[in-house]
């Protein structure tokens, strides 16, 4: 599981490659970790390259987005694929995310 | 529906029956007064003959008095004629006759004379007409003959004379001699048989009216005496009868056109009058006396006099009809109010009935399917309440691999039952949520019924749960009929399947105590076992000699379902049918209420079978994502499909790294994995504390992000991905199965 994240043009850029289940997130969480505070800049997260999500993972995503609603900033979720977005539609969170 | 044929016709017959009254009342009033007033014809024809009776006695009593008083004066002439014609040639002699006849008639005889041819006395002249008169007392004699009056000419004289006949004249005014009306009896003296003169008195007329108005039956009767042609000769006093009122019965009497009626046999004749000043009609009957003067006698009555009690009769009898009317008009309209209230209640109780009905479709939609029938397990049911709506209940449905079913029996019967029964059903789903535990869910539904439970009524009730893959049975009974159990296995001594009673602890009825503690049993179930429940209605079931159907009869018909094999709409048939027949024309007296349940799991053939074991640790999920990648790869899983599977288990066994074992301890965590090709199975176990994932909540889907809890993701995968979860705790182990279908129709 690979996690990059890095500021472009006033706004966080972060991707993820790979699977992301129980295990990975320990880690990816930790990597996220500045997307936490994210001063009000919208976030995207590149997501083009992620086969596997778990409610771990899930769970970073969610603590993420509620940072950002406090700031009042966006976060969106690029280039999700299909199985993944199922996932997002089981558990509800497909209302809660914007999609690009 | 023949009974609401009936009743529809029960009604219509009701409302005719009250269009009648009206008919009825009329029909009554319209008799009384026929009756009325034929009576009161006849009343009135037989008061009329009674007046023609009484008055033909008037009328003679009448005539004879009279008569009596006119003969009484002929007499004495003719005894006096002898005299006076034995003295004929002595004229003066002759007078004292007269003095005889005024004096021994003093009351009604007013004078008395002769008067002879002229010059039949040269002596005396050419007028001799000596008059003897009473007046004050004294008696008085006049010579009346002279040229102003002339007697010759005089009626008295010439019908005497000429005629030779006695001879009453009518009234007249005698100005000379009486001075007063009177009427004069002459007879013809004769000498050598030949008539020479005339002996004769006068009478007073006044006397008549005493006579024949002396008594008349009715007081404002009255009589009036006229001559043969119809001339006065009395009348009664002004106090009687006013003179315009004797006048004008006068003329009607001389008026041909008047019309008459003969009546009393003949002997008098009728006419009727009005009388313009007491505004009165009244009647006329008179008849002529039989002797001469042939006087006519007239009686006058008023009719309101003779009819009138009869009238007042009338007016009394149709006062009482009236009131016999109003009272029946009264009883009828009662009879109308009873009625119409009746249709009303009548009414209203079908309305209740109609109600009921409802209710009862309601209740039973609100029951499951009577019948169900799984790969594992076939259920059929059959409630028949007593009244339209019932206060037994029995409920199933499957959870997570497990057969929730409990059957129940509210006191009493009737809608208030029924409302209680609702209640009870929708705890038990309520409970059953989030519960396996049949005592806890007993315990919940007790406490909630329990508050609040002022009418004291309780609920029988038992509770199981039948877990579907291992036919571990979990039971709790509160005070209700003990199930039977029809086991597969065959007795040793019969060698026909086993059938006995559950062994169950008499816990209390829910809804008595809120703090009643229940207990929870345990049975294992075979394969091809069916669970047989029912409530009292069964075994308390009466025929008309109030015998109860009881425990052994049921028994014995259980022990025929078992040895035929009977599937559990056959039992619950065969049951009824023997219930039915037992029970016969008496009346159903409670809710009836069996549920019978046949245990078939299915053997799994699996052509594949794996197993893998890893600690409670997170790390072991990499390793152990290989193990399922592998697993989905030998069974030719599609991507997709593969990749909510390996999401699935891994979320369940993530919840069992992180739950099973306390916190720091080790702990391993078995992993089974088995396919038939058609379903693939995972059924994690572990020997940790009893942790059982179905009982956690879900997370909620809609809530907003700000809303949305960290939590409940997990558990809310497992069961979105996979098709079953059961999870049983079995030998000390907690056993998690998880279960989906490999190729899902579209």
């Amino acid at each position: 599981m690979k996690t990059t994240i890095e500021e472009l043009e006033g706004k966080w850029i972060a991707t993820l490659e790979g699977e992301l289940d129980t295990v990975a997130a320990l880690d990816v969480e930790q990597a996220l970790k500045p997307l936490m505070d994210s001063h009000g800049k919208d976030v995207i997260i590149e997501c083009s390259g992620l086969e596997y999500i778990a409610s771990s993972g899930l769970r970073i995503l969610l603590s993420i987005l509620k940072a950002a609603k406090a700031n009042g900033s966006k976060v969106i979720l690029r280039n999700v694929n299909e199985d993944i977005k199922n996932v997002f539609k089981l558990t509800g969170f497909i209302s809660i995310f914007d999609f690009e | 529906m023949p009974d609401t044929n009936r009743k529809i016709m029960q009604q219509k017959k009701v409302r005719q029956w009250t269009k009648w009254p009206a008919v009825i009342i009329v029909l009554a009033a319209i008799f009384m007064e026929a009756i009325l007033a034929f009576q009161y014809n006849y009343a009135r024809a037989q008061l009329e003959e009674e007046l023609e009776r009484s008055t033909l006695m008037d009328l003679i009593t009448s005539a004879l008095r009279i008569q009596e008083v006119l003969s009484k004066a002929e007499v004495a002439v003719s005894n006096e004629l002898v005299h006076a014609e034995k003295q004929i040639d002595d004229p003066q002699y002759m007078q004292t006759v007269l003095h005889s006849l005024v004096q021994n008639d003093k009351d009604n005889i007013d004078g008395a004379f002769l008067a002879f041819k002229p010059d039949f006395y040269p002596q005396e002249g050419h007028w001799f007409e000596p008059y003897v008169r009473q007046k004050d007392g004294k008696v008085e004699l006049f010579q009346m003959g002279s040229p102003e009056h002339d007697y010759t000419q005089r009626e008295f004289y010439r019908m005497a004379m000429e005629e030779d006949v006695p001879h009453w004249t009518d009234p007249y005014w005698d100005g000379d001699g009486a001075c007063n009306w009177v009427i004069t009896y002459s007879l013809p003296i004769k000498k050598n048989g030949q008539p020479v003169g005339v002996i004769g008195v006068d009478l007073t007329t006044t006397w008549i009216n005493d006579v024949v108005n002396y008594y008349h039956p009715h007081p404002s009767s009255f009589s009036i005496v006229l001559t043969e042609d119809g001339k006065f000769i009395s009348a009664p006093t002004d106090s009687v009868a006013s003179e315009a009122l004797v006048n004008h019965i006068v003329a009607l009497f001389n008026d041909s056109a008047v019309e008459r009626k003969v009546v009393g046999v003949g002997r008098i004749t009728r006419f009727k009058f009005y009388d313009p000043e007491y505004n009165e009609y009244g009647r006329v009957y008179y008849a002529s006396k039989k002797s001469a003067p042939h006087w006519q006698i007239l009686l006058v009555c008023y009719d309101s006099e003779v009819f009138g009690e009869l009238v007042e009769l009338r007016r009394e009898m149709f006062l009482w009809a009236l009131l016999g009317v109003a009272i029946l008009t009264l009883i009828v309209w009662l009879f109308r109010r009873e009625s119409r209230k009746l249709q009303e209640s009548q009414l209203s109780q079908e309305r209740i009935g109609a109600e009921l009905r409802v209710a009862n479709e309601i209740q039973q939609s609100m029951l499951p399917h009577h019948m169900l029938q799984l790969d594992d397990v076939h259920i059929y049911g059959r409630l028949v309440p007593a009244r339209e709506v019932g206060g037994d209940l029995y409920d199933y449905f499957v959870r997570d691999g497990k057969l929730f079913f409990c059957i129940g029996d509210v006191s009493g019967k009737g809608a208030p039952s029924a409302m209680l029964m609702a209640v009870t059903h929708s705890l038990f789903r309520s409970a059953s949520a989030h519960e396996t535990n049949p005592a806890r869910i007993m315990q919940t539904i007790n406490e909630a019924s329990a508050e609040g439970n002022e009418k004291n009524m309780f609920v029988t009730m038992f509770i199981g749960v039948l877990d579907l893959p291992t036919g571990h049975l979990r039971y709790s009974n509160a005070g209700h009929d003990n199930p039977i159990v029809i086991s597969n296995g065959q007795t040793e001594q019969t060698g026909s399947p086993h059938v006995q009673h559950l062994e169950c602890d008499a816990n209390l009825p829910v809804g008595v105590f809120a703090d009643t503690k229940y207990t929870m049993q345990n049975t294992m179930i075979e394969a091809g076992s069916t669970l047989f429940l029912y409530t009292d209605g069964l075994t308390e079931a009466k025929n008309v000699r109030r015998e109860l159907y009881g425990e052994q009869r049921v028994m014995q018909v259980m022990i025929v379902c078992a040895s035929e094999a009977m599937l559990p709409k056959q039992i619950i048939d065969t049951v009824s049918d023997g219930v039915h027949t037992f029970v016969g024309e008496a009346e159903q007296s409670d809710d009836l209420t069996m549920l019978a349940i046949r245990y078939t799991p299915a053997r799994y053939k699996s052509i594949l079978t794996d197993r893998f074991t890893l600690q409670n640790d997170v790390h072991e999920v990499t390793r152990f994502g290989a193990f399922i990648k592998h697993v989905t790869d030998q069974l030719s899983i599609e991507k997709a499909l593969a990749g909510q599977l390996r999401l699935a288990i891994e979320e369940a066994v993530v919840n069992v790294i992180n739950y099973a074992y306390p916190a720091g301890t080790d702990g391993e965590i078995d992993v089974h994995v088995e396919s038939d090709g058609q379903t693939l199975r995972v059924i994690i176990s572990d020997s940790g504390v009893p942790f059982d994932p179905t009982v956690m909540v879900k997370a909620d889907t809609t809530l907003s992000a700000e809303d949305r809890q960290i939590g409940g993701l997990g558990i809310l995968l497992v069961r979105e991905l996979m098709d079953n979860i059961n999870y049983e705790r079995t030998d000390g182990r907690n056993v998690l199965t998880l279960v989906k279908a490999l190729h899902p129709e579209s």
